[in-house]
């Protein structure tokens, strides 16, 4: 019994010990019920500059691993983000079987030197990929030094997925003191006090500073080596106890009890934090309560499901949050929290993008059958749905955020898919021929599956704190919204012009000269809209300029890309005007305005240099490179009408003479 | 005659030059935006848009395309022409003419900002004072004579002497009241100090290797050769300046002690500014930068004013802006002295932007309301007919 007892218990040890003794199915998923999941959601967090709910940490967490915000495990059962991070936490070893490592393909299996799955891009276990992890590291230490842009995919997969993996063990160890122990031999008077028991990281700190205290006292009952050596033992105990609690700073979880740090604390500073504070924070409650709920996860296993150990969990999460949650509140940083949470939750924005399916395949319908009166009503209002989820989304993001509605790449995506499909419906309301319903339909589900897309493959928290440059709400709101206008009105305008040379290629309604003119005359007038916006945009960005940097043109790239646009509206306009381009001439420069709108917005971006690099972004290049190329045949085949055109010697049309003498 | 000027006035006025004008600047545009790829951004500046004329490779085909200054200029004629005198004018159609008032207005405004703006900096640690900032890019030359219990007198070669040099040039500086006369040659615009190779080459064992322009055009280390030519006859005597040298180069002179200082140019501000502190805030459990912001003191004429200066809040005062521009040490310790360094401006035209953009989104709101209403108008009246 004594040797049991006297056996130094490593946290670490303990850890191993722990995992041996899981239920022997490791694919046995906890139940997390909804209540739990409801409470870990909004229980506020401080990750990337800003505080937010666990939900939206949890969330990115997944989708930058995993590629999508939900889990399939290897039975095929879906498990939320959510869920994934409570497993990660509570049962690493189970999370250890989860699937959520994405890999794009074999360059980095076999790397590492494992056996790939069937299909190229697949899902891997932390399980599957640990016997390669040494090997992924020693390669990723090769390749962080290079810079980002030498970087091969290759290259770029094996540090994401060493990345990852990093992340994974975080995730796995941050509740590790948690389910430590710490003894010391029983001959030692840290055992002695100890009574051959061992304690829960909470307690530690506290222990340890009574048995010093009493070492101190009775100082002349022991000879200096004697004390030396119980003074060891205590140290051992206090670094072992570090260690443990080392593993736990990932995340800030606790407000600072001062009100003028703005850094929160992690599980792991919290000793330390609160010795400083002078009492405010009771640091070794708030660690007992997640020792709880470590101990009593184990209910939620459906092998085991004991009321009492849930109850418990339950009652250790309630009280942790009812520390954390009023401290937040007072420091005036809790009240976007629920938001947020409703704001994910509620998925307007992925219910958006389906309604913009469904009205797509209205919208088909009704060219199918025009004179259903049905469809007539039917199509604006399932355009309509759609877009005011979308602007309810946007005006959450605005009202979580304090901020105008774009600050990000991101964000441009969702800002210029509302505004196209709004001024698709105007023009629709002016030009009534479907085409612009149509259109709107069409790029307001293309525009939020790119948003989706662009999310994933980022993988980062989607509202970011803002560097110093940005922090100012007027700029943002009138020049970064006005030049975005100005690249959606723009984009439509040679969304739409490829209606016309699609049109006249395919024959399609030849006999009705009225059908092309109303569409070149609803270009026209979404370039002059494009442009009013644009130009404007550009030039209160150079006032802008003009009071963060001291200039007002420095003919940076992102500048450049917006006086592109500028030059090219202005073009097709006095082109125009001066009779040298008609109907098809303007629909050919709508489609070109549009290449200069992805230069512009994408393009600038990934070039390296300038002073807007908040932007960087990379891996677009190649979805450029085919836009511009699809986009650039396209104006070919307007060449193409035109030359039909003069080889039939009728005269080309002209309609924007009809009705204006000038423009 | 008459006629011939006649159509070179409409074809100055005409929408085809626009169009022209337009398609090039956007061409140089973008060739300049790539450009500042693999030559930095001060060069490709200066190659694409504040020239008459490029000469741009296309892969290695050398092309003669216009710059972006010359198309400015014919674009301001062909508004003028076109879309202010030539305009018809209406007071039902305001727009236009408003418009293009407003672009003029702005196109004046950058070359107003071109030919007569200065720019430099300032950089002060915290506690230090200045009423001087110097240039970013430019360099210049001044003599220094040191006099016994008296201040140094300082005598600055003015604007141009280098501008234009090269290394091949050559010129000498007189000032009646110098005791000699400065010949300076061999100006490189990036160099680096090296031992000759051959006893022939540079002054002392000692040589300026030339090195290629930094993409970084502020990086650029300058060198010279001076010689001091003494108007008593008295031997001459040669030495080397450096942009960069601890300390300026110094000779004697009938036994006084003479500086000559290869430095980048300066201005002088009318007032004096002190940095109190700087403080530089992150977003909290990260590197990112939430806010930088120097709280000074302006002295002018012995009154002291306190103002802050961060991103976005410049401080404008007697027609100069000062700008946060940037700070350090980078990886400072909390409590270590730091320093911020200001963008200093002074540009006539500083406020002609905003005043621009108003005129502009008038004129162009106006028009393409009024354009818009009568499209709907017709628009209707087709659909009743």
């Amino acid at each position: 019994m004594a040797t049991r007892h006297t056996r130094h218990i490593l946290a670490f040890a303990l850890i191993a010990l722990l995992g041996a003794s899981m239920p022997a199915s490791a694919q046995e998923a906890p139940l997390w019920t909804p209540e739990i999941l409801d409470l870990f959601a909004a229980l506020p967090v401080q990750e990337g500059g800003r505080v937010k709910p666990l939900d939206t940490y949890a969330q990115f967490a997944l989708l930058s691993m995993n590629g999508t915000r939900t889990l399939r495990t290897a039975d095929g059962e879906k498990r939320s983000h959510l869920e994934w991070l409570l497993d990660c936490w509570f049962f690493p070893e189970i999370a250890k079987n989860h699937p959520c490592f994405l890999v794009n393909s074999y360059d980095a299996i076999d790397a590492m030197g494992l056996q790939g799955h069937d299909r190229k891009r697949d899902r891997y276990t932390y399980a599957e990929l640990f016997p390669g992890r040494a090997e992924l590291g020693r390669l990723a230490g090769q390749y962080q030094d290079i810079d980002q842009a030498q970087l091969s995919p290759q290259q770029r997969q094996i540090l994401d997925l060493a990345h990852n993996m990093v992340r994974f063990e975080e995730l796995i160890g941050f509740l590790d003191f948690a389910r430590a122990r710490f003894g010391a031999p029983e001959d030692s008077a840290l055992g002695a006090a100890l009574g051959g028991e061992t304690i829960p990281a909470s307690r530690v700190m506290e222990t340890l500073r009574s048995v010093a205290h009493q070492l101190s006292e009775h100082g002349d009952q022991l000879s200096a080596e004697q004390t030396e050596a119980q003074m060891r033992v205590l140290q051992q105990t206090y670094q072992e106890w570090m260690h443990a609690l080392n593993r736990a700073h990932g995340l800030a979880l606790v407000p600072n009890p001062d009100p003028k740090t703005r850094e929160w604390v992690t599980l792991g500073e919290l000793p330390a934090v609160a010795d400083n504070s002078g009492g405010e924070l009771a640091a070794a409650e708030l660690l007992a309560k997640w020792e709880s709920m470590a101990a009593n996860a184990s209910g939620f296993l459906p092998s085991d499901g004991a009321d009492g150990a849930r109850a418990a969990f339950l009652a250790a999460l309630n009280g942790f949050r009812d520390v954390v949650v009023p401290m937040a509140d007072a420091r005036g940083e809790y009240g976007a929290v629920p938001l947020e949470v409703f704001f994910y939750k509620s998925k307007l924005l992925f219910y958006a993008q389906w309604l913009y399916v469904l009205s797509f395949v209205l919208v088909a319908l009704f060219w199918l059958a025009p004179d259903s009166r049905v469809l007539r009503v039917l199509v604006p209002v399932s355009l309509s749905v759609p877009t005011l989820l979308l602007i309810a989304g946007i005006t959450l993001r605005c009202i979580i955020r304090g901020r105008p509605p774009v600050t990000t790449l991101y964000e441009t995506l969702l800002f210029v898919t509302a505004i196209v499909v709004l001024v698709s419906l105007a023009a629709e309301y002016i030009n009534r021929r479907r085409i612009a319903i149509s259109m709107g339909a069409f790029l307001g589900m293309f525009g939020l599956f790119l948003a989706f897309r662009y999310e994933a493959k980022e993988g980062v928290d989607t509202m970011p704190s803002l560097v110093a440059v940005l922090d100012t709400n007027f700029w943002l709101a009138t020049h970064v919204t006005t030049v975005t206008m100005g690249y959606a009105a723009c984009l439509l305008a040679g969304a739409l012009a490829h209606v016309y040379i699609a049109g006249r290629l395919l024959g399609v309604r030849r006999g009705v000269p009225e059908f092309y003119r109303g569409l070149t005359r609803m270009v026209y007038g979404i370039v002059c809209f494009g442009v009013f916006f644009a130009t404007i945009g550009t030039v209160l960005g150079g006032i802008w300029a003009n009071d963060s940097w001291g200039r007002f043109w420095g003919w940076d790239p992102k500048e450049n890309g917006a006086l592109l646009i500028v030059l090219w509206g202005l073009l097709i306009l006095h082109a125009r005007l001066g009779g040298y381009i008609r109907d098809l001439g303007i629909h050919m420069n709508a489609i070109f305005l549009g290449m200069i709108v992805a230069f512009s917005w994408w393009g600038t971006n990934l070039l390296g240099v300038g002073l807007h690099s908040y932007g960087f972004t990379h891996g677009i290049w190649r979805a450029l490179i085919i836009f511009w190329g699809i986009e650039s045949v396209v104006i070919l085949l307007g060449g193409a009408i035109w030359l039909m055109d003069r080889a039939n010697g009728a005269r080309p049309p002209d309609s924007m003479r009809q009705n204006a003498s000038s423009v | 005659m008459a006629k011939i000027l006649r159509s070179f006035i409409n074809m100055l006025a005409s929408y085809g030059l626009a169009i022209v004008l337009l398609f090039f600047l956007a061409l140089l545009t973008f060739l300049g935006t790539l450009a500042q790829v693999q030559m930095g951004l001060y060069e490709a500046q200066k190659k694409y848009f504040e020239s008459f004329y490029v000469v741009h490779e296309f892969r290695d085909i050398p092309v003669l395309l216009p710059g972006a200054y010359l198309l400015m200029a014919l674009l301001f004629v062909n508004m003028t022409l076109g879309a202010v005198i030539r305009a018809p004018k209406s007071w039902r159609r305001p727009g236009m003419l408003i418009a293009h008032g407003g672009i003029l207005f702005m196109l004046l405004g950058g070359l107003v900002t071109y030919e007569f703006s200065t720019r430099g900096f300032m950089r002060l640690y915290e506690g230090e004072q200045s009423n001087q900032f110097e240039s970013y890019y430019d360099w210049e030359i001044a003599v220094i004579a040191f006099e016994e219990g008296k201040p140094a007198r300082e005598y600055v070669i003015p604007d141009g002497f280098l501008e234009d040099m090269g290394p091949e040039g050559r010129r000498t500086f007189h000032d009646d009241n110098l005791p000699f006369d400065l010949l300076v040659e061999g100006f490189l615009l990036n160099c680096r100090p090296a031992a000759a190779a051959a006893a022939a080459q540079g002054i002392d064992g000692f040589w300026l290797q030339p090195l290629a322009p930094e993409k970084e055009a502020e990086t650029n280390a300058a060198g010279a050769y001076a010689t001091v030519m003494p108007k008593n006859g008295a031997a001459s005597a040669s030495g080397i300046l450096f942009g960069y040298a601890l300390a300026p180069w110094t000779f004697e002179l009938d036994g006084r002690r003479w500086a000559v200082d290869l430095r980048k140019q300066r201005w002088q501000v009318p007032f004096t500014v002190v940095l109190d502190r700087f403080i530089h805030e992150t977003h909290p459990g990260t590197m990112m930068a939430s806010n930088f912001e120097s709280e000074v003191t302006q002295i002018e004429n012995g009154v002291p004013r306190k103002v802050n200066i961060r991103m976005n809040e410049p401080l404008r005062h007697e027609g100069f802006t000062f700008f946060q521009a940037s700070y350090g040490p980078k990886n400072a310790r909390p409590g270590e002295r730091m320093f911020s360094v200001f963008e200093v401006v002074s540009n006539p035209a500083d406020q002609w932007p905003l005043y621009a953009c108003i005129v502009i989104t008038i004129g162009l709101a106006l028009h393409f309301t009024q354009r818009l209403l009568a499209h709907i108008k017709l628009q209707n009246k087709r659909r009743q007919a």
